[in-house]
């Protein structure tokens, strides 16, 4: 993957798979959605930063390895 | 590209967000009753039609009601029967319509000892999907017990012997109550006068007010609070201000962000104020601690101990001592027998006035102190701030002054030093007595008298 991925990408793909598994898990009546969601809706804020940061560091350790190359 | 993706996916995180916020408002604001009848903000809505229906019922020890919408008043009279009357407001735009669901609607009386029991109910399918509010109003002997449970819509008990009384979206109301009285509101005001027995009162979502209660318990999540002349009162306050006044005995005040104003209060006074100001005016004895808030204390007979941050502290006319402690405020205390403990770390110390042991402990500020006499044992300890240590004219003391990195000054007439270098100075001030500690590490040391009158023109 190394500097190549994408941070917002990622944020939203990892968003949409929990998101999918709260509401398969509301609609077998194991939890309740809505308070679910509206609890933790900002940890996927707080995953993009911090795929952001990863992504930025990466980055800049592929930049570094390059300009040593040449 | 990049930065349109980036927006597109922050876009759709903060439509979760607020999306989920806004449907989790709506459900807990708009409903769908059992009563089918659409409601919002917990009322009908919409045009309506009133019908009323009365009944006289035997005298019962307790009367109880259950209501779910509508409002119910219950009042005491002299009369030895129960009076009850049943407004049914029929939420229908055709009056026809309103007619056949109000015939749905029937008062019910339950009778089981000394108990009896009120309450509406709803027959048919066809009245199920109109909604109807239901309006009680009932005269009991003023010798009777009264419990309300109303879901949605205001709620009174006025001159009756106890009453119990829960309601929400509407205001919850007391008066006159010969024994104890408990009352709980939500989304809605709770007023609660003249309760000669123990009160207990809750309320969420509104402004809270007592008035002339017993041994009184009090939570408040978000409105305030206001109390006037009660026994005794303990009570917790999550958002809002607070005012009590006139408690006879102890009084336990607990709020989270609001300001906090007591006065008069017969037994000790112990207040917490975890964001907002405290002041405590008149009391037996006074325990306050505040967090981000100015704290004053004033007319205290016994011992006051007050801890605050980030503010400073005010003490006046405190009759049985004082132990204080800032961080990041400053001290001002004037009027305190009893003697005096202080540490401060922040703003300025100024002590005028004090009668007793005195122990400054100060971090980063000036500390002027103006004893009376007679002086007792005194220290005064500074860290970054000089100190200027004023004594009353004609008082005898021991005098122990240190300055390690600032200049020790003494204007007293007849000082007779018996010790005396650059960071030290030691001696006797007329006829001696209690040994009087000030040292500054960073600061200068001043003792001397008051200012003579003509100095002061």
């Amino acid at each position: 993957m190394g500097a190549r991925f994408s941070p917002e990408g990622l944020a939203l793909g990892i968003t949409l798979l929990a998101l999918g598994v709260v509401g398969t898990l509301a609609s077998f009546g194991v939890v309740e959605a809505l308070p679910l969601i509206r609890r933790w809706w900002p940890l996927s804020l707080v995953l993009w930063g911090a795929l952001e940061v990863v992504h930025a560091r990466d980055a800049r350790a592929a930049r570094l390895a390059r300009e040593g190359r040449e | 590209m990049r930065f349109l993706r980036r927006a597109f996916v922050l876009g759709a995180l903060l439509l979760l967000g607020l999306g989920t916020e806004a449907a989790w408002q709506i459900r807990e604001r708009v409903g769908y009753s059992s009563w089918t009848g659409w409601t919002v903000f917990g009322r009908f809505e919409g045009p309506s039609h009133s019908f009323e229906e009365s009944r006289d019922l035997e005298a019962a020890a307790e009367v109880e009601i259950d209501n779910r919408f509508g409002a119910v008043a219950v009042r005491g009279t002299d009369a030895p029967v129960i009076v009850v009357r049943l407004r049914k407001q029929v939420f229908a735009a055709d009056p026809q319509e309103a007619a056949m669901a109000a015939q749905a609607v029937r008062l019910v009386s339950d009778r089981s000892g000394d108990v009896l029991r009120l309450t509406a109910k709803v027959e048919g399918e066809a009245s199920r999907r109109i909604g109807v509010a239901t309006h009680f109003t009932v005269e009991v002997p003023r010798s009777a017990r009264v419990r309300v449970r109303n879901e949605h819509g205001a709620a009174e008990a006025i001159a009756v012997a106890a009453a119990d009384v829960e309601t929400s979206h509407d205001a919850g109301r007391l008066e006159d109550v010969a024994g104890d009285a408990r009352l709980a509101v939500r989304h809605g005001d709770a007023v609660a006068r003249r309760v000669a027995g123990g009160l207990d009162l809750a309320c969420r979502f509104g402004r809270a007010s007592i008035e002339d209660a017993g041994v009184t318990r009090a939570a408040v999540e978000h409105g305030g609070l206001a109390v006037v002349r009660v026994a005794a009162l303990d009570a917790e306050v999550e958002q809002g201000d607070t005012s009590a006044e006139r408690v006879a005995g102890a009084l336990g005040l607990r709020a989270r962000h609001g300001d906090v104003d007591v006065r008069e209060v017969g037994g000790a006074a112990t207040v917490s104020v975890e964001i907002g100001s405290a002041t405590v005016v008149g009391a037996a004895q006074a325990d306050v601690r505040v967090t981000h808030g100015r704290t004053r204390v004033e007319r205290v007979s016994g011992k006051v101990f007050a801890s605050a941050t980030h503010d400073r502290v005010e003490l006046e006319d405190v009759g049985g001592g004082a132990e204080v402690e800032i961080e990041h405020g400053g001290l001002q205390a004037s009027r305190v027998r009893g003697g005096l403990v202080a540490r401060v770390s922040g703003d300025d110390v100024a002590i005028d006035g004090v009668e007793g042991v005195l122990q400054v402990d100060s971090r980063r500020a000036r500390v002027r102190v103006a004893p009376t006499a007679p002086l007792a044992e005194t220290s005064i300890q500074s860290e970054h701030g000089s100190v200027v240590l004023t004594l009353p004219a004609g008082a005898g003391a021991q005098l122990e002054l240190d300055a390690s990195q600032g200049e020790i000054e003494v204007d007293l007439p007849g000082f007779d030093a018996s010790e005396r270098t650059r960071s030290r100075v030691a001696g006797r001030v007329g006829a001696g007595g209690p040994t009087l500690r000030v040292a500054s590490r960073h600061g200068d040391v001043t003792v001397g008298l008051p200012p003579a009158p003509e100095a002061q023109r």
